[in-house]
């Protein structure tokens, strides 16, 4: 019963998130907003799936989304084809961001806890120096996604004038990584995870080939982050390595979706969402009422922050299941 | 082949004077790291604070820079112990909870210097003139800061390995519980590393002031250097973050002579990694 209400609720959401936009599809500020709330959810979900679940606390998950900004920057400056239909390039970015997640994988997690922490942060800095030094990749000039040429139909090149097929993309590619995070944590697999997560040790003398399994998690984590970068640097138009706040390689990219996942209730599959609706709604309401003064309303932002951390460890979700659980 | 050889020299001398002030900041890092099990994501923002500050006492009060190094030190001292009595405290050992919550604390720090002094880069404009020995020549300021930094190394170096206080911020460090059943109040001890771990930041955040530009971006760097360097060393060797820092100074300037001088930092990481994967537990394990 139980089990069926919440598929109720969830088919409900759904069928909310599909049908409302259309309301407001005039708000453009309004839909970007909730665009960008759907993209950081899902960067949120990766790290969520690699730290709640796996137990990896990476710090560099930046690494993944940047190089899935920049596999579509590439491709749609140096090549024809791909200018005219991004659609592979975002299939592409997914596929170079979980290699590069075996590599960072094969290397980093021969470390734990924040040792593996710091490697991640150190990976993503290698790449974000070496991609503003390099001409080919336009250094800190960045790259503007270029408006493909309308020679196909709008949807074929992913360059619609209104928002609302932005909309519609990277709700699907959320709903698919969660549901993906979903049904890896409900198998055999994510027990498996767990019990890393929970001691390592003790996984490994029961026979558990961790390495493996981690190895799994951060492919499935970079390739998911890879695509929702990809998808990134296509709605936006323009990427660049290191501009703070923004730039897809920087450290603050890669705490986002710690703070947003946090926020909303680690190891929770619907944490993420509500982190993100709280990081970046928030975060644009408060730039609304304090923009007046750079810095203002991160300062805002940031306290806030501290005293949500404080007052609700497991973060928001997390404390209202437990209190649900009481009752 | 003299003249690449001046060349290296020349920056080898130079990276030892920068890494030695780098080396500060990152003891404070190592001590907080050392008493608490947290790793300062907020500690350049100290260092850039420190900067500031040294910089508003010569602008505003006329104050020698130099004199505003032990006042700065004074100063983080006392934030350092308020910060560690009411944040800090709560995420002792954690490692996500004290990556946040330092994080959190840099934004606060960075947009708060953001919004008092602005994005544009600034200067003490004071000269101190320059020294040439043979081939090498150092600028005044370098040589003044290195001076100092050294002086300030020595003091932290005897203050940990001969007063009481130090040698008991050292046990708390190694194992916090065994400190507490011998009978050291390991709260007290944790407000005094905490405050000397943000002292360190200002006060080397006030040398570096004497030969830098200041901008309340530079934070999220100084951190990262800081963390390498500490790694480096080992988390929490303190007299280990003095080679650290050395050994990425010069890294640093010898790397300038043939890469773009953005690059140079990526040498620094690329160590750190390397030192990560071979040997976590630092190049120099002992005290």
């Amino acid at each position: 019963m139980a089990m069926k209400l919440r598929w109720l609720s969830v088919l409900i959401m759904i069928a909310i998130a599909l049908l409302a936009p259309s309301l407001i599809a005039t708000q453009t500020y309004l839909l970007h907003v909730i665009i960008v709330i759907l993209l950081y959810a899902t960067l949120a979900q990766t790290w969520n799936l690699l730290a709640s679940y796996a137990g990896q606390a990476s710090l560099g998950q930046a690494l993944f989304f940047g190089m899935g900004a920049y596999t579509v920057g590439l491709l749609t400056l140096y090549t024809e084809y791909f200018r005219t239909n991004p659609w592979p390039a975002l299939i592409l970015g997914g596929f170079i961001a979980s290699l590069l997640g075996l590599g960072v994988g094969a290397i980093c997690f021969r470390l734990r806890g924040p040792y593996f922490a710091l490697a991640t942060l150190a990976a993503t800095e290698i790449a974000r120096l070496i991609i503003l030094n390099t001409d080919f990749t336009k250094g800190a000039i960045g790259i503007i996604i270029s408006a493909p040429p309308s020679i196909a139909t709008p949807f074929f090149v992913i360059n619609f004038h209104e928002k609302l097929p932005y909309y519609y993309i990277a709700l699907s590619l959320m709903i698919t990584s969660f549901y993906v995070v979903y049904i890896l944590s409900k198998s055999r697999y994510g027990l498996l995870l767990q019990s890393i997560r929970d001691d390592e040790d003790a996984a490994m003398t029961l026979g558990v080939n961790t390495f493996r399994l981690k190895l799994f998690t951060i492919f499935v984590s970079g390739s998911i982050a890879g695509v929702t970068g990809s998808l990134y640097a296509v709605y936006t138009g323009f990427i660049d390595p290191s501009m703070d706040p923004g730039g897809v390689l920087t450290l603050f990219t890669s705490i986002e979706p710690v703070i947003i996942t946090v926020l909303g209730g680690a190891g929770t599959i619907i944490g993420p969402l509500i982190g993100s609706l709280l990081r970046v709604g928030g975060g644009e309401y408060l730039r609304i009422l304090f923009g007046w003064r750079a810095g203002m309303d991160l300062i805002v932002f940031g306290v806030l922050f501290i005293l949500i951390f404080f007052y609700a460890r497991k973060g928001i979700w997390g404390s209202i299941k437990t209190k649900i659980r009481l009752v | 082949m003299s003249a690449v050889f001046d060349l290296v020299l020349s920056n080898i001398v130079n990276g030892v004077m920068i890494g030695v002030i780098y080396a500060i900041i990152a003891m404070g890092m190592s001590l907080i790291f050392g008493v608490m099990n947290i790793k300062n994501l907020a500690h350049g923002d100290f260092a850039v604070f420190g900067m500031y500050v040294s910089y508003w006492f010569f602008t505003l009060f006329n104050i020698s820079p130099l004199l505003s190094i032990p006042l700065s030190f004074v100063i983080f001292f006392g934030v350092g112990m308020i910060l560690t009595r009411f944040l800090f405290k709560y995420v002792i050992g954690e490692l996500l909870g004290s990556i946040l919550l330092t994080f959190g604390l840099s934004i606060v720090l960075e947009n708060f210097m953001l919004l008092i002094w602005k994005s544009d880069p600034r200067k003490i404009l004071v000269e101190y003139g320059a020294f040439s020995a043979g081939p090498i020549s150092v600028g005044g300021a370098y040589l003044l800061a290195f001076v100092l930094a050294l002086i300030l190394v020595t003091l932290i170096q005897l203050f940990l390995s001969k007063t009481k206080t130090g040698i008991a911020i050292r046990a708390v460090s190694q194992d916090a519980e065994a400190a507490e059943s011998l009978g050291l109040d390991a709260d007290m001890i944790r407000l005094i590393g905490g405050g000397l771990g943000i002292a360190l930041a200002g006060c080397g955040g006030a040398i570096l002031a004497l030969i830098y530009h200041m901008y309340p971006y530079l934070g999220i760097l100084l951190t990262l250097y800081a963390l390498i360097i500490c790694v480096l060393a080992g988390l929490g060797n303190v007299l280990g973050t003095f080679f650290g820092g050395i050994i990425i100074g010069i890294a640093q300037s010898v790397a300038i002579i043939q890469l773009p001088y953005a690059l140079t930092p990526a040498v620094g990481f690329v160590l750190f990694l390397l030192v990560l994967i071979f040997k976590p537990k630092g190049l120099f394990t002992r005290w």
